[in-house]
C-alpha cells in the first residue's frame, strides 16, 4: 500500500450502543462499492456469532474503503470498529490511538448518553477529529433539533451535525465528504525506522497471530525482521495486508496505513494490544505511548461438571488464550468442586463470553464460582497478600486490613432520576465525588464504588431505577481498606469453600440469610434432610433445612408410550448431570453463582 | 423376553366429549365436527389391522383413549376380533355418563371382558374442579350396570393430588371404592404436563409432601383391603393383573392403532403422529401412518426401568451387571434396591422415589 499520506484518513465510529454504528459501517462499506449488498452479511465488522446474538463487537477490526471524493481525488479510507463496551475500555483506546478522526454518532430519539460521552472524551484525548452525526433521523420520534442543541453544549458548532440514516441510506455521502474533508491525513515520517501500532489481534489456526496494525512511520513489508516492544520478542513477517473486508495481501504498509501483518506469532500474548511494532534491525528509538499490559479484574473458579474433563478443559482455556490476551487462568483446587481453574476476566461480560465459548464451542458442562475481585490482605509483620478467591483470605486473627479495588463511575441520567441513583450508589457503599447538568434536564453523577459492588446487577439495577435512560461507563481507580468478612456456607454442616464469598460486615448477615433461603430453593431434595448454614467464622448467622425427597416417580405409562417415559427420564438424568456431588449432596451448577445475586 | 410369542394390541380412540384439565393425552373432544371421523376413523383402523404384518394373534387387547365409549366400541370390536387368540384379555376404558346398560351389554356380548372406569374421586366438587362430566352417582350407576352386563373384571381408576383434595378425601374415595370391591384399583398422583388446562391455571395443589403422604394412604389401605400392589400405581385382587400392561412392564410386544399409538417390536419402538386427517389419509392409501417418533429399543435398560415398576422385579439374569452393577449397588446401599430371591427389586423406600434409580439405569 503506497496511498500518499495526503489521501489516506483513518477513522472510527464512536457510538453509545444501539445508536446504529454497525449499521452505519455497513452502508459506508456499501457505498464505497466495498462489498455489494448482497455481500453484505448484515454487520459485517460483528465476526463472531456470539458478539451478533448479544449485539456487541468484542474485537475490533479495520476496513479500507477506497473513495472517490468530490475533489476528485481517491481517498483510503480506515474505519476502524471499536469495542461498544464498558469491560473493554483499554481496547477502545488503543482503537482510537490508531485514528485521526472520529464519527460521533447519537441517536437522534435518545441523544447523548454516558457511553456517547465517554468515548467522546477519550477521543478528544486522542486529539482526534470529531464529526457529530445524528442518526435515525427517520423514526418518527427524532428530535434531531434537541439533539443538536445537546451537541452545542458540548461544544460543537450545531451546523456542523450530519443529519444521518444509517438505515435509510441518508446522509452517507454527507459523511464519507466530511471524512475526507475534516479528519487530517497522517503525518508520520516514511523515512523514519518503523514504528506501528498494535490495536488488535486474533489467533488464525494457519498463518498465526494476526496483528492489526496502524503505522506510524516508516515501512512494514514481508521479510521484514520485526521486534516488540513490549516483549522484545522478534518475528520475520510472512505477510501483511490489508481488510476489504476479507483479507487482501499487499506489498508493503507504509507510514499511515492500516492493515494486517502476520509473522508465525504463536500466541496472542506475543502480540499484545497497545504494544509497537519496530524493525529488528534498524529499531525506532522509543515506543509509542499509551501501551498498558491488560489486566483482568474479575476473578472466577471454572470447574468441570466431570472431573475426567479437566484436561479437556485446560486444552480449552489455551485455545481460547491464543486468542484473548486479557485472559489468564492457573489451577486451583476446591475441596467441593475439585480441580478447576482460577481465571481472570476483564469484567462480567468478557467472563461470560469465555464461559459461553467454552461450553458451545468446547462442549464442557462447566461449574462457574461466583466472580471475586482481587483483594489486597495486609497481614501481621505488615506484608500485603493479593487474593481472588475467598478460600485464601488469611484468618481474621493473622490479618490487619483488607482493601479492594475501586472503581470510578460516570452515569449520565436524565435530571429526574438522580435521587434513585444516589440512592443506589449509596446502598452499594459509593462515596460521592460529583454531579454536573450537561443541560437543565441531563445530568452526569460521579462516585467512587467498590469494584465488586458493581459488578453484578448494578447495571441492570441502574437501567431499572432509571426507567431505562441512566448509562454507565467506569474504569479503575485504586484500592481502599474496607470491614470486610468471609461468608461460609455449610450444606449438611460442611462448609463448602465454592460458596464462600467476601463481603462487606453490615451486609453480611441479610446477605447469609438471603443466600441460604435462595439455596434451600435451588438444591433439589435429598434422600436425607440437608442442613443449609451462612457463617461468619465459628458464628452461624443463618439457617434452612431442605426436607428429604418423599416423591419422585413417573406414575403412568400411558398406552405402552415408553419412549416419552424414557424421555422425561432423560431430561431427568441430564439435569441431574450437571449437577455437582459435594459431601453426600447434589448441588446444581446454578447455586454457585447464587452467591453473588444476593 | 419378547422374541415371537406373545403380543398385545391397544387401540386408540382419540374421542372425548370434553378435555379433562390435567390430560395432554391425544385427544380430540367430540363436537358435531369432530364427530363425522369417527365412521372413517374406525375404518381406518380395522384397515391399519390388516395392513400389519404381525403374526399370530394378538394375547390381549385394550381399548384406550380419549373416551372409546364415545364411538361404537362393540361393532368396533368385532370388525377386530378375529387377530384376538382364544382367551385373550379385552379390555376397555369408558368414563361414567357415556355408558349404559344397553351399551355395555353390547360390548360384553362382543367379546369385551375388562372395564376399566375412569371414576378420580369420589367428591362432586373435586371433579367438577377438574371438569369431569360426572359425578359420584354418575360413576355407581355406571359401575352398577357394568357388573349387570356380565363385566367380572373391573378396573377403577383414581387420582389423588387433585387441586383442594384433602387427605380426607382422598380415604373416603379410597374407602367408598374398597366397598364396592373392584377387581382391580389403579391410583395415579396428578402430573401437571405443559400444554393441559391446570398448567395454565396453576390451582392450589397438595404439594409433593401431601401427595406422598396420599400416596402412603393408599399403599395401605388397599394393602388392609386385600389388594396387591403389583406395580407402582397398580393394584389387584390375586390373578386379577391386568395382563396387557403387563406386556409392556415385562417389556414384551404391542402393536398400536391409531393416532398417537405406540408400538414396540423385537427391535424398534414408535409413536404414530397426532392428526387424525394424515392418519386416515395414510392408511385408506394402503401406507403406514405418520410416525411422530421412533428408536431402536435398549433392552438391557428397558428391561430395568420397566420391570422394576412391577413388585415381582426383574430376574438377575435378565440384568447387565456389566452396564449397571455398580448403579445398582450404589441404590442396594441407599435402601432403595434389593436382591431377593434372584431377583431385583424396588424396596418399600424406592418405590416412591423410582426415578431417582431409574436415571441410573439408562
Amino acid at each position: 500500500m503506497s496511498v500518499q499520506q495526503s489521501h489516506i484518513r483513518n477513522f472510527c465510529i464512536i457510538a453509545h450502543i444501539d445508536h446504529g454504528k454497525s449499521t452505519l459501517a455497513d452502508r459506508l462499506i456499501e457505498r464505497t462499492g466495498t462489498l455489494s449488498a448482497r455481500e453484505m452479511n448484515e454487520q459485517v465488522l460483528d465476526a463472531m456469532d456470539l458478539e451478533r446474538e448479544r449485539g456487541i463487537t468484542i474485537k475490533a477490526q479495520a476496513v479500507l474503503l477506497n473513495y472517490t471524493a468530490r475533489d476528485g481525488g481517491t481517498y483510503a479510507l480506515n474505519l476502524i470498529d471499536t469495542p461498544g463496551h464498558v469491560d473493554f475500555h483499554y481496547e477502545v483506546s488503543r482503537a482510537l490511538a490508531a485514528c485521526e478522526g472520529a464519527l460521533l454518532v447519537v441517536d437522534a430519539t435518545q441523544g447523548v448518553q454516558a457511553q456517547t460521552l465517554a468515548n467522546l472524551y477519550l477521543a478528544l484525548d486522542h486529539d482526534l477529529a470529531v464529526i457529530p452525526v445524528i442518526n435515525k433521523i427517520d423514526l418518527p420520534s427524532a428530535e434531531p433539533e434537541r439533539v443538536r442543541a445537546q451537541l452545542a453544549d458540548l461544544g460543537f458548532d450545531p451546523d456542523e451535525a450530519i443529519l444521518a440514516s444509517a438505515k435509510e441510506g441518508i446522509g452517507v455521502d454527507d459523511i464519507l465528504e466530511t471524512v475526507v474533508a475534516r479528519v487530517p491525513p497522517p503525518h508520520g515520517d516514511p523515512a523514519a525506522p518503523l514504528r506501528a501500532l498494535v490495536f488488535d489481534s486474533h489467533f488464525d489456526s494457519y498463518r498465526g497471530v494476526i496483528a492489526y496494525v496502524r503505522v506510524v512511520d516508516g515501512t512494514l513489508r514481508p521479510g521484514q525482521e520485526i521486534r516488540l516492544f513490549a516483549t522484545g520478542r522478534e518475528f520475520g513477517v510472512t505477510d501483511v495486508g490489508v481488510f476489504r473486508p476479507r483479507p487482501e495481501a499487499a506489498e508493503a504498509l507504509t507510514s499511515g496505513a492500516v492493515g494486517f501483518l502476520a509473522a508465525s506469532m504463536k500466541h496472542v500474548s506475543d502480540c499484545r494490544v497497545g504494544d509497537t511494532v519496530t524493525d529488528a534491525d534498524r529499531p525506532a528509538a522509543a515506543a509509542l505511548p499509551g501501551y498498558r499490559p491488560a489486566k483482568p479484574m474479575v476473578f472466577a473458579g471454572l470447574y468441570p461438571v466431570n472431573a475426567a474433563d479437566y484436561g479437556e478443559l485446560r486444552e480449552a482455556l489455551e485455545r481460547l488464550q491464543l486468542n484473548d490476551a486479557a485472559l489468564t487462568f492457573e489451577p486451583e483446587t476446591s475441596v467441593a468442586l475439585g480441580f478447576g481453574f482460577r481465571c481472570g476476566f476483564l469484567g462480567l461480560l468478557h467472563m461470560d463470553v469465555v464461559q459461553e465459548r467454552l461450553e458451545r464451542e468446547y462442549g464442557l458442562d462447566l461449574i462457574t464460582t461466583a466472580p471475586s475481585v482481587r483483594y489486597r490482605v495486609t497481614v501481621q509483620g505488615g506484608e500485603v497478600v493479593e487474593i481472588d478467591n475467598p478460600e485464601a483470605l488469611p484468618p481474621a486473627d493473622r490479618r490487619l486490613e483488607i482493601a479492594e479495588p475501586v472503581v470510578k463511575a460516570s452515569m449520565f441520567t436524565p435530571a429526574e432520576h438522580v435521587g434513585a441513583l444516589m440512592e443506589l450508589c449509596g446502598q452499594r457503599r459509593g462515596v460521592y465525588v460529583g454531579m454536573e447538568y450537561l443541560d437543565p434536564t441531563r445530568v452526569r453523577l460521579t462516585y467512587r464504588l467498590p469494584l465488586s459492588e458493581i459488578m453484578y446487577d448494578f447495571f441492570d439495577q441502574l437501567k431499572s431505577r432509571s426507567r431505562g435512560y441512566a448509562t454507565l461507563d467506569y474504569e479503575l481507580d485504586g484500592y481502599e481498606a474496607a470491614d470486610l468478612v468471609k461468608l461460609d456456607v455449610l450444606v449438611a454442616g460442611d462448609p463448602v469453600d465454592a460458596l464462600s464469598s467476601i463481603v462487606h460486615r453490615d451486609a453480611a448477615q441479610g446477605r447469609g440469610r438471603r443466600l441460604v433461603e435462595r439455596l434451600r430453593a435451588l438444591i433439589p431434595r435429598q434422600q436425607f434432610e440437608v442442613a443449609l448454614q451462612a457463617a461468619i467464622g465459628a458464628k452461624i448467622i443463618a439457617r434452612e433445612n431442605i426436607p428429604p425427597v418423599r416423591k419422585d416417580v413417573l406414575a403412568k405409562c400411558y398406552g405402552g408410550d415408553i419412549s416419552r417415559k424414557r424421555k422425561l427420564l432423560e431430561k431427568q438424568k441430564e439435569g441431574k448431570r450437571r449437577m455437582k456431588q459435594v459431601g453426600a449432596v447434589e448441588i446444581p451448577q446454578e447455586a454457585f453463582m447464587e452467591v453473588l445475586k444476593v | 423376553m419378547s422374541a415371537g410369542g406373545a403380543w398385545g394390541l391397544y387401540v386408540h380412540i382419540p374421542f372425548c366429549p370434553y378435555r379433562c384439565d390435567y390430560c395432554d393425552f391425544v385427544a380430540v373432544t367430540a363436537g358435531p365436527r369432530s364427530r363425522q371421523w369417527i365412521p372413517r376413523y374406525l375404518s381406518a383402523l380395522v384397515r391399519e389391522l390388516e395392513g400389519a404384518s404381525w403374526e399370530g394373534q394378538a394375547v390381549t387387547a385394550f381399548y384406550g383413549g380419549g373416551t372409546p365409549t364415545v364411538v361404537p366400541l362393540a361393532e368396533l370390536h368385532e370388525r377386530l376380533r378375529h387377530r384376538l387368540a382364544p382367551g385373550a384379555e379385552v379390555t376397555a376404558e369408558a368414563n361414567p355418563g357415556t355408558v349404559d346398560a344397553d351399551s355395555l351389554r353390547a360390548m360384553r356380548r362382543a367379546g369385551i371382558n375388562r372395564l376399566s372406569l375412569g371414576l378420580q374421586a369420589a367428591q362432586d366438587h373435586l371433579l367438577a374442579q377438574v371438569h369431569r362430566l360426572h359425578t359420584w352417582d354418575d360413576f355407581l350407576a355406571a359401575y352398577r350396570a357394568a357388573r349387570d352386563a356380565g363385566f367380572d373384571n373391573v378396573n377403577v381408576d383414581l387420582m389423588y393430588g387433585l387441586p383442594r383434595q384433602s387427605p380426607g378425601d382422598w380415604r373416603e374415595t379410597l374407602a367408598k371404592v374398597c366397598a364396592l370391591a373392584p377387581e382391580h384399583i389403579s391410583a395415579y398422583g396428578l402430573q401437571v404436563e405443559p400444554g393441559t388446562l391446570l398448567y395454565a391455571q396453576r390451582p392450589p395443589l397438595p404439594d409433593d409432601d401431601a401427595q406422598a403422604e396420599m400416596y402412603d394412604t393408599a399403599r395401605s389401605y388397599l394393602g388392609d383391603a386385600g389388594y396387591a400392589h403389583y406395580e407402582i400405581s397398580n393394584w389387584c385382587r390375586t390373578g386379577r393383573e391386568c395382563r396387557h400392561n403387563l406386556l409392556y412392564w415385562r417389556n414384551e410386544r404391542w402393536l398400536g392403532l391409531g393416532v398417537g399409538a405406540a408400538s414396540q417390536d423385537e427391535s424398534r419402538r414408535w409413536t404414530h403422529a397426532a392428526g387424525l386427517a394424515a392418519y386416515c389419509a395414510a392408511v385408506e392409501a394402503g401406507k403406514r401412518p405418520p410416525i411422530r417418533d421412533q428408536e431402536a429399543r435398549d433392552p438391557a435398560s428397558d428391561i430395568l426401568v420397566l420391570g422394576l415398576r412391577l413388585s415381582e422385579g426383574v430376574a438377575e439374569a435378565d440384568v447387565d451387571l456389566g452396564r449397571f452393577g455398580q448403579a445398582i449397588d450404589v441404590h442396594v446401599g441407599r435402601g432403595w434396591l434389593q436382591w431377593r430371591q434372584g431377583r431385583l427389586r424396588l424396596t418399600d423406600a424406592g418405590v416412591p422415589v423410582a426415578n431417582q434409580v431409574w436415571v441410573d439405569l439408562l
